[in-house]
């Protein structure tokens, strides 16, 4: 079976952004790494997103979205409900 | 097992930002939602299924409540899948970058970088997010701040593998535009 090598930046950028959760096939490494050499908006693509995930994971403090009081009332009434068994 | 006095502090904020997209920043709404969660959680903490971590599943009674109140207020939910051609503005048609949206900057971030840079890259991610699609925003924001597997996220969201990289890809490629454009050249 002959399988063309040669891909586009679509198609190489979709497959480094499933790279970076699962792994891909060995034919896709390939034609990656032969896109790659060729190509620097997908070599600065791969680091790109890679930086995003790595800033994203050094993130300590989540954002916090729903306010106090809110929490507060939310958490009481869990409690109460909690408490009835 | 369940921990049901964690629940609001671990899981309250992420629920809320889940519900607030779907509910196109209804606040009130998302609120009383985010509690309905949790009590509807704990009343029916029997059918917990072992097979879900607990995260997934309090997304998963989210996801319900939801469509319920979609469906009591006989409204329809706007719930696009994101992959139609209006995202290919990022590519021309033989598969190459658009040269307006291809990366150029070669990004030097990271554990050694400047504070303040990172400071900012928050809150530009933050606009860039909301600036997705509905789905998008939630396969990016589930799988990046929730930390929840690929596999969870196709169930919650009842989407397909294949369409979960498709729907994660044009995140990323739309995200890493309006980053490169809104902090970096800033």
């Amino acid at each position: 079976m002959k399988t063309n090598l040669k891909i586009t930046c679509k198609e190489a950028s979709y497959l480094l952004s499933k790279q970076q959760e699962t792994k891909i096939s060995y034919i896709q490494k390939i034609q990656l790494s032969v896109h790659i050499a060729i190509c620097n908006s997908c070599k600065l693509f791969k680091n790109q997103i890679i930086q995003i995930s790595t800033l994203l994971k050094t993130k300590t403090t989540k954002d916090t979205l729903l306010n106090t009081t809110k929490k507060t009332e939310i958490k009481k009434a869990l409690e109460i409900e909690i408490k009835k068994n | 097992m369940l921990h049901p006095n964690k629940w609001v502090d671990n899981y309250s904020d992420g629920l809320y930002g889940f519900a607030l997209k779907r509910l196109n920043n209804n606040q009130t709404q998302a609120e009383d939602i985010v509690q309905e969660v949790f009590l509807s959680a704990w009343k029916s903490r029997d059918t917990y299924n072992k097979s879900f971590s607990e995260k997934t599943w309090l997304y998963s009674i989210c996801k319900n409540k939801i469509i319920d109140y979609y469906r009591k207020e006989n409204k329809v939910q706007k719930f696009e899948l994101g992959v139609n051609t209006e995202d290919d503005k990022y590519f021309i048609k033989d598969g190459h970058f658009n040269n307006d949206f291809k990366p150029i900057n070669n990004w030097s971030l990271g554990s050694s970088s400047n504070k303040i840079m990172e400071k900012e890259f928050f809150t530009v991610l933050q606009n860039c997010k909301q600036k997705l699609k509905t789905i998008q925003e939630q396969v990016f924001s589930l799988k990046y701040l929730e930390d929840i597997e690929p596999s969870e996220i196709c169930l919650l969201l009842e989407i397909t593998n294949q369409n979960y990289w498709v729907i994660m890809h044009r995140a990323k490629v739309q995200l890493r535009t309006c980053l490169e454009k809104n902090w970096i050249n800033s």
